[in-house]
């Protein structure tokens, strides 16, 4: 049964054509056939009724006298009706007196005994008893039997006339509708055509083309007015559109002009702020040691005050990136406590000044939070600044909570004063960029009043928000609620595997190898915050392939797995020559130690995995190396001989240069083991000497450490991702600070050298 | 339906045909003995005589159908026809069961007849073979009568009477002298013609 649903107009118009035909048709033959058949078999009753009264009056003598030779001499004249099979005649007793019989007399022993009167159909014969009658009085009965195979023949005839004029019929009908179905079908066809072609070509110029006035006409209209009005709007829209792209190539023209306004003005800002902190900074310790108490008091104004205008130029740029929708997220996962312990540090001699006493109330177990650290600390450091600025002699409270609910969980960070407090009107301004509770607090207090709003822009953007309760005269409460886990809907690019897949395969990759999806991802993420570069195996043989392309550094080996279970993986890696040196981790749930020793493991642990001993056994695995050749690269002199200073006290070896190029030439002559990098210097910049450094293979797996007064956009740090290890801010530190942080730097990059190129942020 | 009955009667094989015909036949036979033996007038306790003189008075009454008497053959319209037996009368009580029947409209009456001046009350005259011995004087008398003679007497007919009952393989048959009858004015049917055995003067 084929689908006529599916079929083409075509042959639907034709079938249905040939189906009414034929089921008309077929009705009209059987019906004929069906009433002659019936005419037949009454005209075939009627003559046999006539034949059995003539032939009952001519046998009446014959049965009056009982003569039997006139009764069959009576009935002879049959033989000229070819279709009376036999006839007899019976006395009033029922015995035969006379009979006929076609075959002769023979079959006269087939005569049935007298029935009773009327027809009987029987075997294909219609037979008829009748009684012969003088009057009323019965004298006996006739019999007569008549073939109707004629019937049958003529029923045969007519289903082959039937079927004849049926074949016939449908040809005709076939090559009639085939021809007529164009009438409906050309118009529909070209119709479904022409919107083939409107909606492969996009091509709303194209016209249906009418045949006639008929519905399927109007139809064809309707589709041209549809067609005409498509075109137009086709045309309207492809204008706005290009107005739209133009202006908004304009706008982006404009923003981008904006932001790269930002960003040289937050470095063209910064650099002399920095060397003002930075030299008052040393100039104070000098003129400390030199006991110039005079010098020291207004060396101290000098870079208290450059501390202030650096704080407000952040500010500033801040607000205006915000406003610029510039600001973008930079999501990473840190440890909650240390980052509140990191930023109380930095703002206790804040509270003290005025002085006031800092309470931090901090749960053993606050877990870790992925959200942009810089804004989460520099968002705290405003309500604390905010909190001692407006506070005396009083007490700040920091509380910090974690809320664990089913998304993910909150931390709470809440920061209570016993200061001046605000009012309701004032709460109201709270949060609005340049406004303070009072104009005459900007005279009283200092400050841009942006640290509110900032703070505020940014909780929202990680998906938290801040907010207060205040009474004035008695203090205020910041509440800051953040997401356990930021979600940036931008872009996740800080862990994300794709971002590692940058790095440099050779040097630290370690190899996964486990069944478990959930079991890799986990080792992949633990690993990669490790510095490790990570690549993954599901199973035997796709280890031992891995481990042949990739060179791992390492390999962590599951040991149940199907198929090739881990200790089958070891002995075939122990086997190949190529990399039968690379150490294996095996993890597992069996303790079996020694067993896993004897083929060749060079460590086992057992499932659960310690973080911190799968941590210690890849690094033991790592050669350490001794403090060697650092090269500075920096346009500004006084950075230069500040790190030079720095370092050379650490008994590394300095060598420095101005730009990318004079970079370049020093790499030349000495190959150094650690690289401090400006970004903006004239001739070559610090992007295109990072380019230009991956390009020798040799070069490539030097560590380098970002210093720059430039604020990173999004594309910065994908520029720099992968190939450098830290960006650190200048001016964001004191001298200091930085130096120690850059200690800290060098001494994470010299216990990791070996493993070149890891991935961290500030 | 039929067709279909038909067919598988085409389709029977040959020797089922032939042996269902066979079984027929012989059913056909027994039957026909059945028959025989009720008609046997041993069997239903009558002497063969007695049988043949119901039959010859069966015949008589079936020859009225038959035959048309001139008008002036009945001495009344829409009399009586009467049957009158000249000589020994051995029909018994044959013959006394048509006394009164209704034939052609009118009313079987039957007579003994000993005076041949009583023969034109008659229509038809049964001559006994007692009246052997003179028969042709009895025939003579007849001669001008409209009186359908029958007998049952050897050469009745060819000595002038019209119908005379024969014995024919040991049934009764008769036969019938046309043109007697035609000179007295009596139409024989043609039928009656048919089953008789026809004689001349």
């Amino acid at each position: 049964m084929f689908n006529l649903r599916s079929t083409s107009l075509k042959a639907k118009l034709t079938f249905l054509t040939m189906f009414t035909t034929g089921v008309a048709l077929l009705l009209a033959v059987a019906l004929l056939g069906i009433n002659d058949v019936r005419v037949f078999q009454r005209n075939t009753e009627r003559d046999l009724q006539s034949l059995a009264d003539v032939f009952g009056a001519s046998a009446l003598s014959s049965l009056d006298f009982d003569d039997q030779d006139a009764a069959s001499k009576a009935l002879a004249p049959l033989e000229h009706k070819p279709s009376i099979t036999a006839a007899a005649i019976y006395t009033k007793d029922d015995n035969v007196l006379g009979k006929y019989s076609r075959d002769g007399g023979s079959s006269s022993q087939s005569l049935p005994p007298r029935g009773a009167d009327g027809f009987r159909y029987d075997n294909g014969q219609l037979l008829i008893f009748k009684p012969i009658q003088r009057g009323t009085n019965r004298l006996g009965t006739i019999f007569v039997e008549a073939d109707m195979s004629q019937m049958h023949e003529l029923v045969m005839n007519y289903v082959a006339i039937g079927a004849v004029i049926l074949l016939g019929a449908m040809l005709v009908a076939f090559v009639l509708s085939s021809r007529l179905q164009q009438l409906i079908s050309r118009p529909i066809l070209a119709l479904a055509n022409t919107t083939r072609v409107v909606s492969e070509q996009k091509d709303y110029s194209v016209r249906a083309v009418k045949d006639g006035d008929d519905e399927i006409g109007f139809l064809i209209d309707r589709f041209n007015e549809m067609l005409g009005k498509m075109e137009k709007h086709e045309k309207t829209m492809a204008e706005v559109n290009k107005q739209l792209l133009q202006s908004q190539q304009q706008a982006l023209a404009a923003t981008e002009a904006k932001s790269q306004f930002l960003a040289n003005m937050s470095h063209e800002l910064r650099t002399p702020l920095n060397a003002i902190i930075g030299y008052s900074e040393m100039l104070e310790e000098e003129a400390e040691d030199a006991g110039n108490e005079q010098f020291v008091a207004d060396l101290e104004k000098i870079h208290g005050a450059g501390k202030h205008l650096l704080a407000l130029i952040n500010d500033i740029l801040d607000i205006s990136k915000i406003e610029a929708g510039k600001m973008e997220l930079y999501l990473e996962t840190f440890d909650v406590k240390t980052m509140l312990e990191d930023v109380v540090a930095t703002t206790r001699l804040l509270v003290q000044k005025k002085s006031n006493t800092l309470v931090v109330n901090l749960p053993p177990a606050l877990g870790a939070m992925r959200a942009d650290l810089t804004k989460v600390r520099q968002a705290l450091f405003n309500l604390l600044s905010n909190a001692s600025k407006f506070t005396e002699h009083g007490t700040i409270t920091l509380t910090a909570t974690r809320e664990d609910t089913s998304d993910g969980g909150w931390i709470v960070l809440q920061v209570k004063d016993t200061g001046i407090g605000m009012t309701r009107e004032q709460l109201g301004r709270m949060f609005q960029a340049f406004s303070q509770a009072d104009p005459s607090t900007v005279r009283k207090y200092g400050g841009t009043g942006l640290g509110l709003a900032i703070t505020r822009h940014f909780c929202r953007m990680m998906g938290g928000d801040v907010t207060v309760a205040s009474e004035s005269g008695v203090g205020s409460t910041f509440t800051l609620r953040l997401p356990a886990e930021v979600r940036d809907p931008s872009s996740e690019f800080d862990t994300a595997p794709l971002a590692f897949d940058r790095l440099p395969k050779e040097g630290n990759t370690v190899l996964v190898v486990d069944d478990d999806p959930s079991a890799r991802d986990l080792l992949r993420r633990f690993l990669n915050k490790e510095g490790f570069h990570v690549e993954c195996a599901a199973n035997g043989p796709e280890a031992i392939s891995a481990a042949k392309s990739f060179r791992p550094k390492a390999i962590t080996l599951d040991v149940m797995m199907p198929g090739m279970d881990g200790w089958a993986v070891l002995t075939k890696l122990k086997e190949e020559p190529l990399v039968a040196d690379i150490p294996v981790i095996m993890l597992t749930i069996v303790d079996d130690k020694h067993f896993g020793h004897a083929l060749g493991a060079t460590e086992y642990l057992t499932k659960p995995v310690d973080r911190d001993r799968l941590s210690a056994a890849i690094h033991k695995l790592l050669k350490p190396v001794q403090p060697g050749k650092v090269l500075i690269v920096d346009d500004d002199p006084q950075v230069r001989e500040m790190l030079t200073r720095t370092l050379e006290s650490e008994d590394w070896a300095v060598s420095t240069a101005g730009d990318g190029c004079a970079g370049l030439d020093a790499m030349a002559t000495s190959r150094p083991d650690l690289i401090l990098l400006d970004l903006m210097m004239p001739r070559m910049d610090g992007f295109e000497f990072v380019s230009e450094l991956r390009k020798h293979q040799d070069w490539r797996s030097i560590p380098i450490i970002v210093i720059t007064a430039k604020t990173l956009t999004k594309e910065d740090r994908q520029l720099l991702q992968g190939h450098v290890q830290k960006v650190l801010q200048k001016g964001d530190f004191s001298l200091d600070a930085l130096l120690a942080e850059l200690r800290e730097i060098v001494r994470e990059c010299v216990s990791r050298a070996h493993i070149a190129d890891t991935e961290v942020q500030i | 339906m039929r067709f279909n009955r038909i067919a598988i009667k085409q389709n029977r094989p040959a020797t089922c045909l032939k042996k269902s015909a066979a079984v027929r036949c012989v059913c056909g036979l027994l039957l026909m003995a059945l028959f025989a033996a009720l008609a046997c007038p041993a069997l239903r306790a009558e002497s063969p005589v007695q049988r043949e003189y119901e039959i010859k008075a069966a015949y008589l009454y079936n020859f009225i159908n038959y035959i048309d008497w001139p008008e002036n053959a009945f001495p009344a319209p829409g009399g009586t026809i009467t049957i009158g037996v000249v000589g020994e009368n051995s029909f018994g009580a044959a013959l006394d069961v048509l006394n009164g029947k209704q034939v052609k409209g009118r009313t079987l009456a039957l007579k003994q007849i000993t005076d041949p001046k009583d023969f034109d009350q008659c229509q038809i005259l049964f001559i006994s073979s007692s009246e052997k011995a003179r028969l042709p004087e009895l025939l003579g008398k007849l001669k001008d009568s409209r009186v359908l003679t029958v007998s049952e007497i050897d050469g009745f007919a060819e000595q002038g009477g019209i119908i005379n009952f024969i014995s024919e393989h040991n049934k009764v048959r008769f036969e019938i002298n046309p043109d007697a009858a035609r000179r007295l004015g009596l139409n024989i049917s043609s039928e009656l013609l048919k089953l008789a055995k026809l004689v001349k003067s």
